[in-house]
């Protein structure tokens, strides 16, 4: 499946240069869950934790919308959504005002 | 490099004469935009002055990056919501305009006009011209009317930045509007414009900008331009606008539910913007030279007609759940609250209360002047938004004026219902919820529970430059403070140091506050949060609620006040840091006042 984000964003996340990737079947961890790719990200990128997902209380931080395959994460199920080959996960910058 | 000269347009309605003013040192000191309207405030808005009353002034401000770094428009005024420093923000052309007629510290309204009257700027060529044709006129078709009027005239498109009804006919929380949307909201500018019997102000600039180094300017504008930090920023910004944080807000039930006072509810999943967006979103537009580009217009045909108009947090957020309403319902609602002229956020709040009200029977259908109030109704909704704009019946008018003139004709007992903080509408941001809420933000701000106009802004408000365009510029120069630095000294022929530009922000921002403190806000008793937000937890849909504790909240408040505010514990400026900063001459007029720390 392929992991988006964009790309100045991917440097606060502690992603490294690019703003896409492409992530394993096998890496998205044990159930396929958005939860256990999460969890793996956290652990894979320095920032990730402490910017969208807290692995100590299993919560996003509602600093980042996700989007699965282009529509908010939580229309689907959330962080139990399955992923599967051809899925993408989009993290954007939670932006507020205006 | 010789340094630029900054020009105000001063305009005297009274006397229907203008000039030109050389304001170079100020704008030194303080910048344009909010840095220099806290000087024009101070020295010729008399303390006490009626906000509505002719003494008042109004400045339609710009600074030395307008139109650089996005496009801002600031307007200043003593507001006639609150009785402090009023400060309101637009986008679009307006800003560009005025920088092109080469009046680069802005335009300056004093006095009252004894007719309904626009300004026509048109480079040189200043002219207060009758408006009689245009006033009661709805705001788009004011700005149709005159815009292409204009264009008849001189074959040039004009930026106009106008009122509706509700600032012809004085709403405490009238707004200015340019190009249908992009409005300037806050604490009442369009009454203030509609006190002056100022209808319009139609803009046109064709001179170019002002700079000392133009070459400089257009290098570190290319960098920005080219550079693929900016075009990944236009991506998220482009896309989805300004609302992308809506569905979380609500989700944490940060934005206001039932009159703010429902934890999160089902009503949270109709109000998706990011599927309203993919349902109704029909083109991306920008201000002038920003790759942001987050205008993201809709448009919805429905059975009770055809809307269009931009959501952004500030004209729903904090107003459809607070009524009961799904996102499917607010572009009616968004596009009346344009078309009237009032600012959104402060309708959710009174909107809500009213209904709270009347459920309760402390308002009837008789004060509503026939109107049965009920949640999740558009219909009776905006029956009310009308009433109040053009002040219709005892309870709209009173409504009008905002909750703490309302609360003398409805009563001590209305007062609970209110969600205000410093007699403005908190209906966002609930200040309860301290992860994604700003309560200490709202209950320090000397603007009138406000977020965002801290040190921050006292930087970005007056070099301006837009707060949603400055992501890449941080990032390309590595901090804000550096990013105005680099700019100011190349547009203006300055030699800045990142400390100056420091000092200019901790000054304006001191001053703003003195304003405040000269018309009677005071700390001590101004900065609060109503009390159901200690009284009335609310649970957000992952299960945690929030509250305040009372005593918490002043130890906060303390905090923030030094750490984040660089005020004493007691939230006053310090008299050290006065006068370093050049503001010394305010000390005898608030030391008397209690207002120096």
């Amino acid at each position: 499946m392929r992991l988006e984000v964009m790309s100045a964003f991917a440097e606060t996340l502690g992603m490294p240069g690019t703003s896409e990737e492409i992530i394993s079947e096998q890496e998205t961890g044990g159930d396929k869950s958005v939860r256990s790719l999460l969890n793996r990200l956290v652990t894979k990128y320095q920032y990730f934790g402490e910017t969208v997902f807290d692995s100590n209380t299993q919560k996003l931080t509602g600093r980042v919308i996700i989007f699965y395959n282009g529509r908010d994460l939580e229309l689907s199920d959330g962080l139990e959504t399955k992923l599967g080959d051809g899925d993408t996960l989009t993290f954007v910058p939670f932006i507020v005002g205006g | 490099m010789s340094e630029i000269k900054f020009s105000l347009l001063e305009v005297d309605l009274t006397r229907e004469t203008s000039r030109v003013v050389d304001v170079t040192e100020d704008v030194k000191k303080y910048l344009g935009a909010r840095g220099l309207a806290n000087k024009l405030i101070w020295d010729l808005v008399p303390q006490g002055a009626d906000p509505l009353g002719p003494e008042n002034i109004l400045h339609i401000g710009v600074g030395p990056l307008t139109g650089l770094i996005g496009d801002k428009t600031i307007l200043s005024f003593k507001s006639p919501l609150t009785g402090w420093v009023g400060r309101s923000a637009t986008s679009g052309y307006i800003g560009d305009e005025i920088i092109r007629t080469q009046y680069n510290a802005g335009i300056l309204i004093k006095g009252k006009a004894n007719r309904p009257v626009y300004l026509h700027v048109y480079n040189d060529e200043v002219k207060i011209e009758d408006a009689s044709d245009l006033w009661g006129k709805w705001k788009q078709e004011t700005e149709v009317t005159l815009r292409d009027r204009l264009n008849k005239q001189t074959s040039e498109m004009f930026a106009v930045l106008c009122i509706g009804p509700a600032g012809e006919n004085l709403v405490r929380y009238a707004n200015v509007t340019t190009e249908f949307v992009h409005s300037a909201s806050k604490w009442g500018c369009g009454a203030v414009m509609g006190s002056k019997n100022l209808k319009a102000i139609a803009v046109k600039g064709t001179k170019g900008p002002l700079y000392a180094d133009h070459q400089q300017v257009w290098q570190l504008f290319k960098t920005y331009a080219t550079s693929p930090r900016t075009a990944l920023h236009k991506l998220t910004e482009s896309r989805w606008g300004h609302t992308t944080s809506m569905p979380t807000l609500l989700r944490y039930a940060c934005e206001g539910i039932k009159n703010n006072h429902l934890s999160y509810n089902e009503i949270v999943e109709k109000s998706n913007h990011l599927e309203h967006q993919l349902k109704y979103h029909v083109w991306t537009d920008g201000c002038p030279g920003c790759a942001a580009a987050c205008f993201v217009p809709f448009f919805k045909n429905s059975q009770r007609g055809a809307f269009g108009g931009e959501f952004r947090h500030d004209n729903v957020g904090g107003f459809n759940a607070n009524i009961m309403l799904g996102y499917e319902d607010m572009p009616e609602i968004a596009a009346l609250e344009d078309e009237l002229g009032m600012d959104g956020e402060e309708l959710g709040g009174i909107v809500a209360w009213a209904i709270d009200l009347f459920e309760h029977g402390i308002i009837t259908r008789e004060d509503l002047g026939g109107i049965d109030l009920k949640w999740g109704s558009v219909e009776t909704a905006c029956e009310l938004m009308k009433k109040i704009a053009y002040k219709e019946g005892r309870a709209p008018a009173a409504l009008a004026e905002g909750f703490r003139r309302a609360y003398e004709v409805f009563g001590e007992e209305s007062k609970w219902y209110a969600f205000e903080v410093h007699g403005c509408a908190a209906p966002t941001y609930d200040v309860r919820n301290k992860h994604h809420g700003m309560g200490l933000t709202a209950g320090t701000s000397h603007t009138g529970a406000r977020i965002g106009l801290g040190l921050d802004s006292a930087l970005s408000e007056a070099a301006t430059f837009c707060n949603f365009a400055t992501g890449p510029f941080a990032q390309i120069w590595g901090s804000r403070e550096e990013v105005a630095r680099v700019f100011l000294n190349a547009a203006c022929g300055w030699n800045l140091t990142v400390a100056d530009v420091k000092d200019i922000a901790l000054r304006n921002y001191y001053f703003n506050r003195c304003i405040s403190l000269r018309e009677g806000y005071h700390p001590s008793k101004d900065d609060y949060l109503p009390p159901r937000a200690f009284d009335e937890p609310i649970t957000d849909k992952y299960g945690t609620t929030w509250v305040w504790d009372r005593a918490e909240f002043e130890e906060e408040k303390k905090k923030h006040y030094v750490k984040n505010l660089s005020l004493t514990e007691a939230g006053l400026p310090p008299r050290e840091g006065l006068k370093r900063l050049g503001l010394d001459f305010v000390i005898p007029v608030l030391e008397p006042m209690g207002a120096i720390g």
